[in-house]
């Protein structure tokens, strides 16, 4: 027993008084009501009988009665005062005003039962509420702590008996979860960052490794002018992969981290589309690869030009890469209802089924593209993945049966 | 009890057989799984391979034989039917391949639908939002029978959706339509999915689809065979 | 053809559930058009065998025909027997009545008697007795033997005083158990005796006779033929008596072929209706399955034959069920009739008797043929509809995915926030149709159920017998006219000295439980414009009646107060009835009959009103009681009312009868036994309709559950599919709670609402009728209650054994269910 029950102890019983008043005044009208209406009701039969007022007088036996020979008015009046005081005397005395007292004591009783099983159930409904409210508390230090994955689950529990309740459990295990994944997600992040250090670290020791291999050669043994030169070809040639390495490391690094944001505008596919292919142009040239484009009329879409001509250069530069000499790369455009879908067909040396869903992953290449094209570290569709994907894009390859993949780029025609 | 919360659905040891004797067939084969939290996990495998019934299970549509399925940590099938729809309508939102709208509401009414089961208030803006995004803002009060197969698909998508759920199953969400609209559904599903940080497990046998997904599970003869 | 047989009967397997539904609502349309003819064509006849056996076979007699008209009418073309009886008088006999008559042999035959042994009577001191008679006489005898016998001779229309004389038995009737226990004999005397008694000219006889019936064959027209006679030869019609349930007996009454057609109808169409709408609600879903027989080359022709097939194959296995279930319960209900009723009347023991021993068949191959005509014929048209739809469906309409073929709005305004009650309502309102169909043919019956309890709840025995009877018991002098016995028994002298005194009323009112009693007065009056012979009597209503008697009034105006002037009345619409041209405003001139006074008087009737019998007790002149009984020096108290505080109390009841028997010169009526009179007739009739109605019901009933099941059905993989967006089992069920709840509901507003409006101008007519002697209108409240209570635990429990067995198929059968 604290204060604060005290003080509601003390509540109810001042309304159990209230209603005590309440109830005998109204009890106290309700009789009066009767009462009279029982007077007037003995009144009328004497008036309409007036054969009987006698009889019923003389039965009273009241002293008054003999005096009775007077005008109507009077005699209306003098019955009236006889039935009162006939009345005051039952009040007292019949068995009726004995039944009046048990109703009333009844009521009065069941006032109080009624009172006192209503403030047990608010004390019994309070109780569980402080006992919920704590446990509350104490999942909020939990979550203080930083455990967050260990909210006790309140689903079979009895106290948390309400639906209300069970939705503020609900939502506090809700919350656990999302600070959860939330620290999971800053750890993911670190640990991607520090993978992705390990990655290009990797990626960058081997061309460095033959670089200094190169350079050690050439500085310390006596080489003959022509083998000299030889080597710094194929130092120089290093130095290119190297510098096209780091050029894709850096975007990639950019962009995995965040550090750049794509900045999607309605602008010209046809634009960024001609920006890519003649980016590849020579090199398709080279290996006399002929690139088409289909392509009705040109659409305003919302894209980022920069990042996404990025991207179809690098799935174009794997058109041209994997195949062979005097084939045909077919870009077609065609406008879906909310979307643009951009085919690249090439007649290469296509992907292996099981690769399908591992071209994407950083750093990856196939064993047969391994082969084919020395260059290259396996970030390009990683990267034209990512870049189309954050501007609400897709891509997917299809491979044909005959010869060669397509790959499927679509891109959102509205931002 | 401690989980590990990068996963959100966990099955152990789940077991779903149909049939007796030589008629038995094993549509879920004691399958250890584990579903990341904000990921598209597609699942793929042939006709029969019992993928569907694999879904089932984790949606909590139907009871294994066998095992647990446990979505944030809670075992779902210890829940009493009542609270087990009651928890299927806040954490798990459905597509189906053939949309499964309800063809008496029209398109509105079907996507509020699922709020309205769970009693919970309609923010007009929320749903509008919803639906602008998904491309049907101008559809909401035409009836599922005048709706193409794409419009279908999206409304029921965006019926998925509406309530947040904390994962999204989808059972063949293409297989009726033609590969156009299964691109445009699609990217579509992959770009909300993204936005909204949501969960994708989808059933697909189309390795253009499966390619989309962050990772991919292949079941075999009611097992899974890990990507 | 034989392949789409085997279609119809591998649907009719696959379809079970439904077909099984479709089957009991056949077979309960058998049963009932089997029951209604077999049991109303076999009641009539065994009623009308123990009437061909019980009731003298005379088609009328006349009264009072002299021996002259006598030999005229014999030579009526239309007669074809006659015979005739005289009635001599009355055997003087402390407590039996033995009456004395004439007959001749014909008129033996024709009243079914026949003598055990001997003669009639030829000789003056001839006499037919029964061993009864001569118990009686407290003599015993044989043939050849005399006895003598103390009589009372009709002379003048009245009994004469006591003779004795000697007769000599010539034959003996053998006694009947009534005979017996009524103490009410018959014996024959022979004409001369009557000739030697009475004067020539006062000598009547009853002129007995059957028409010649060759083209006669209704009731009517042999009615038509014998008040044609009594016109042709001044016959009036108070002195013709037809024999009318001999007639109806013997020849065909045509009132009742068309009722039994009426019922045969509303049973047809409650049976078509159900049956339609089951075939409706469920062809809609299969229309599908149709569409692909179509694509895979079956013709409309075809298609048609498989869809009337199967019904008919369900048809054909449910007629026999409900044949075989009709004939059963037909005899059961008979047989029940029989036993409820046998204590009732001489007749229903003979009709017991007559069951007995199977004198009437009762098969009829007509109702059987009939039944199964009717049913096949309810199928048929049922079908007919279906049939066609199935027929006219296209095929891509049908391939197609979800084609149910109905063309839906493709936009619709929409609720910004669904709830299951709205879910409920938008499917409700997507079937509109087909919800429509069901709730009105439910509706149909519902209305059809609540008139007729309308009508049932008005024939309430309690007030049946509260018009019949004022007060709880009815205490009356004995009256006899024309007794020369007693002539002391005649009102006019009873009103000399009036046993109904303040004397008898004030000893009355002393016993307990007696409130009230209330004393009416009649004064006997004749006049010119009533018949001659015809007595009427002022009815003096004491005043506690007032307001009765100014609510009973329907034409004219007349208060209390104004009929206690003495020359105003008020007319009973009764006596209106055989003097139409008495009007409000007409003046009466009677002749008043006080005792040994009479005088002239002239009244004038103030209005005209319509009373329960109860308180005219035929007295249909109606005036206050304080100015009848200035009308008359005596006391002419026809009647104590006894109102008592309980209906029927054993102690007041023997106190009563206590004083009826000291007094000797009073009897008694009791409410209470108006009250079982009207009961035990009204409770054949109640129990005989409300089982007819209920099996109306049962019908209906499968209507309900069909249509709940296959909105389920139907809905199956919709149903699954909300549970798998997070419907709960109890949203479900809250869901199908609802769509009973529609059903429901709409049945109810529609039966209860239509029913109760329709049954007050049914209750008027059978009131004007006096079927059941309804007088007021009563609200079927119990019916209403009981229609609400049922229908509403039906849909409950439907709601739930439908749930259940939509649980029984897991979520995902039937989230991947299609039809």
């Amino acid at each position: 027993m604290d204060r604060n029950s005290h003080k509601k102890v003390r509540k109810y019983i001042i309304i159990y008084l209230v209603f005590c008043v309440f109830f005998s005044v109204f009890f106290f009208i309700l009789e009066r009501y009767e009462s009279v209406n029982n007077r007037q009701r003995m009144f009328g039969l004497i008036t309409a009988h007036p054969e009987l007022e006698a009889e019923i007088i003389a039965a009273w036996e009241k002293p008054e009665h003999t005096k009775y020979e007077e005008d109507p008015l009077t005699h209306t009046s003098k019955m009236e005062k006889i039935l009162k005081d006939k009345y005051g005397y039952a009040e007292n005395n019949t068995a009726a005003h004995r039944s009046w007292w048990i109703f009333w004591g009844v009521g009065i009783l069941a006032g109080a039962l009624m009172t006192g099983g209503i403030g047990y159930w608010d004390c019994r409904s309070r109780e569980d509420f402080r006992e919920n409210l704590l446990i509350l508390h104490e999942s909020l230090e939990q979550f203080r702590r930083g455990e967050f994955d260990e909210i006790p689950d309140y689903e079979n529990d009895d106290r948390v008996n309400s639906e209300e309740w069970r939705k503020v459990w609900e939502s506090l295990r809700e919350l656990g979860v999302y600070f959860a994944a939330l620290k999971r997600a800053f750890q993911e992040e670190e640990d991607s960052t520090k993978a992705l250090i390990t990655d290009i670290s990797h990626q960058l020791k081997t061309p460095l490794a033959s670089l200094r291999m190169s350079y050690e050669l050439v500085s310390d043994y006596q080489l003959t002018h022509e083998e000299r030169m030889e080597f710094h070809e194929q130092e120089e040639k290093e130095i290119e992969k190297l510098e096209i390495l780091l050029k894709e490391l850096v975007n990639l690094s950019r962009l995995e981290t965040h550090m750049i944001q794509l900045k999607p505008i309605q602008a010209s596919l046809r634009k960024t589309l001609a920006g890519a292919v003649s980016q590849i142009y020579m090199k398709a040239k080279n290996k006399d690869i002929e690139i088409q484009v289909e392509m009705d009329e040109d659409m305003e879409i919302c894209h980022d030009r920069k990042w996404t001509e990025e991207a179809l250069i690098n799935v174009l530069d794997n058109a041209v890469k994997y195949s062979q000499e005097h084939t045909k790369v077919t870009v077609r455009v065609k406008p879906l209802v909310r979307n643009v879908l951009i085919e690249i067909e090439d007649e290469g040396m296509g992907i292996k089924k099981e690769e399908l869903l591992r071209i994407y992953h950083r750093f990856y290449r196939g064993e047969r593209a391994k082969k084919l094209a020395e260059e290259g570290a396996g970030v390009g569709l990683y990267l034209a993945r990512m870049i189309l994907e954050r501007q609400g894009g897709t891509i997917s390859a299809k491979v044909k049966s005959a010869k060669g993949t397509v790959f499927r780029i679509t891109l959102q025609s509205r931002g | 009890m401690s989980t590990d919360s990068s996963k959100i659905l966990v099955t152990k040891n789940l077991v779903k057989y149909y049939g007796t004797g030589e008629n038995q067939v094993r549509a879920v084969d004691h399958t250890d799984l584990e579903i990341e939290r904000g990921k598209f996990t597609a699942i793929v495998g042939r006709s029969g391979s019992g993928k569907s019934t694999l879904l089932h299970l984790i949606g909590g549509l139907d009871r294994p034989d066998e095992g647990k399925v446990l979505i944030e940590g809670k075992d779902i099938f210890a829940l009493k039917d009542d609270r087990l729809a009651a928890f299927r309508r806040k954490k798990i939102g459905f597509i189906f391949q053939d949309f499964n709208l309800i063809p008496s509401l029209n398109v509105w009414e079907n996507i509020v639908l699922p709020l309205g089961l769970d009693n919970r208030r309609v923010r007009r803006e929320d749903v509008e939002e919803v639906l602008e995004k998904i491309g049907i803002a101008d559809k909401k009060d035409t009836m599922p029978n005048a709706l193409s197969g794409g419009q279908k698909q999206r409304t029921a998508i965006a019926r998925a959706l509406v309530t947040s759920p904390a994962m999204i199953l989808a059972d063949e969400p293409t297989g009726n339509l033609d590969s156009q609209t299964e691109l445009e559904v699609m990217s579509l599903l992959k770009s909300c999915v993204k936005d909204m940080g949501q969960t994708l497990v989808m059933i697909t046998h189309d390795e253009m689809i499966a390619q989309m997904s962050d990772r991919m599970i292949e079941i075999e003869d009611g097992k899974a065979v890990n990507c | 053809m034989k392949m789409t047989t085997r279609v119809a009967y591998d649907n009719m397997k696959y379809y079970k559930s439904r077909n099984i539904l479709i089957g009991i609502a056949t077979v309960l349309t058998t049963m009932l058009l089997l029951i209604i003819p077999t049991v109303g064509k076999g009641m009539a006849d065994l009623q009308f065998a123990a009437v061909r056996k019980m009731y003298p076979s005379w088609h009328a007699l006349y009264r009072n025909v002299d021996e002259e008209t006598v030999c005229q009418l014999a030579a009526h073309h239309d007669i074809s027997v006659y015979g005739l009886r005289s009635d001599a008088g009355y055997m003087n006999l402390a407590d039996a009545d033995v009456s004395m008559m004439f007959m001749d042999a014909k008129g033996l035959a024709l009243y079914k008697m026949e003598l055990a042994e001997g003669n009639l009577p030829e000789r003056k001191d001839e006499i037919v007795v029964s061993e009864g008679i001569l118990k009686e006489l407290g003599q015993r005898g044989d043939i050849g033997d005399t006895v003598s016998v103390p009589y009372q001779i009709y002379r003048g229309g009245a009994l004469d005083l006591t003779e004795t004389k000697e007769f000599k038995i010539c034959g003996f009737f053998e006694d009947s158990p009534s005979n017996l226990e009524k103490r009410i004999y018959t014996s024959l005397v022979s004409e001369a005796f009557i000739k030697e008694e009475v004067p020539k000219e006062e000598i009547v006889y009853r002129f007995l006779f059957q028409i010649s019936d060759t083209d006669k064959s209704t009731t009517d027209n042999i009615e038509t033929a014998i008040e044609n006679i009594a016109v042709q030869f001044d016959i009036s019609e108070n002195e013709t008596n037809i024999n009318t349930e001999y007639l109806a007996a013997n020849y065909v009454d045509p009132v009742t072929i068309p009722a039994i057609i009426i019922i045969m109808a509303i049973i047809m169409l409650a049976g078509v209706i159900t049956i339609y709408s089951i075939y409706y609600v469920s062809m809609n879903q299969r229309v599908q399955e149709f569409g692909r027989l179509k694509a895979i080359g079956a013709t409309k022709r075809q298609i048609k034959q498989i869809v009337l097939r199967e019904g008919l194959c369900v048809a054909v296995l449910a007629i026999p069920a409900g044949l075989a279930l009709g004939t059963l319960s037909s005899k059961a209900v008979m047989s029940l009739f029989i036993y409820l009723f046998k204590e009732e009347s001489e007749l229903m023991k003979t009709i017991g008797e007559i069951t007995r021993n199977g004198e009437v068949s009762l098969c009829y191959w007509w109702a059987y043929l009939l039944a199964i005509t009717v049913t096949l014929c309810t199928v048929y048209i049922s079908l007919l509809r279906p049939m066609h739809k199935a027929a006219k469906i296209s095929e891509v309409e049908a391939m197609h995915a979800q084609g149910s073929g109905k063309k839906t709005q493709s936009r619709r305004k929409g609720y910004e926030y669904i709830t299951v009650g709205r879910l409920t309502f938008r499917n409700l309102m997507d079937n509109k149709k087909k919800s429509a169909i069901t709730v009105i043919s439910m509706a149909a019956t519902g209305v059809f159920l609540m008139v007729v309890a309308t009508v049932l709840s008005c024939a309430n025995p309690r007030e049946s017998a509260d018009s019949s009877i004022v007060g709880q018991y009815e205490i009356s002098p004995i009256i006899k006219e024309n007794d020369k016995e007693h002539p002391e028994l005649s009102w006019l002298q009873v009103q000399k000295d009036n046993p109904l005194d303040e004397n008898l009323k004030r000893q009355i009112e002393k016993l307990k439980g007696v409130e009230k009693v209330e004393a009416f007065t009649a004064i006997r009056v004749t006049g010119e414009m009533f018949m001659e012979g015809d007595v009427n009597a002022i009815n003096g209503v004491p005043e506690e009646y007032a307001k009765e008697l100014e609510k009973g009034i329907e034409k004219g105006k007349v208060t209390y107060e104004e009929l206690k002037s003495g020359d105003k009345v008020i007319l009973d619409s009764a006596l209106k009835h055989w003097y139409p041209d008495l009007d409000v405003g007409s003046k009466l001139e009677l002749t008043v009959h006080d005792g040994d006074r009479e005088y002239e008087k002239e009244f004038e009737i103030a209005a005209v009103g319509n009373y329960d019998s109860g308180l005219t007790n035929y007295s249909w002149l109606i005036m206050a009681k304080e100015a009848a009984d200035r009308l008359s020096e005596n006391n002419s108290n026809l009647y104590f009312h006894i109102i008592a505080d309980k209906d029927y109390d054993q102690k007041l009841f023997e106190s009563l009868e206590e004083i009826v028997k000291s007094s000797g010169r009073i009897e008694m009526r009791t409410w209470k036994r108006e009250y079982d009179q009207w009961k035990s007739a009204m409770a054949t009739t109640r129990g005989a309709t409300y089982a007819f109605l209920g099996i109306l019901a049962l019908i209906s009933v499968m209507n309900l559950i069909n249509t709940m099941l296959n909105s389920v059905h139907v809905r199956k993989k919709e149903l699954g599919m909300m549970q798998a967006i997070g419907m709960s089992d109890s949203q479900l069920m809250k869901m199908l709670q609802l769509e009973g709840l529609f059903y429901t509901a709409g049945t109810l507003v529609i039966s209860v609402g239509l029913g109760s409006i329709a049954g007050y101008p049914l209750f008027l007519y059978a009131k004007n009728q006096g079927i059941f002697s309804i007088t007021t209108y009563h609200y079927p409240a119990a019916a209403a209650i009981i229609v609400t209570a049922a229908l509403i635990l039906l849909q409950g429990l439907l709601a739930v054994g439908i749930g259940k067995s939509v649980k029984k198929d897991s979520l995902i059968e039937r989230v991947r269910f299609s039809e």
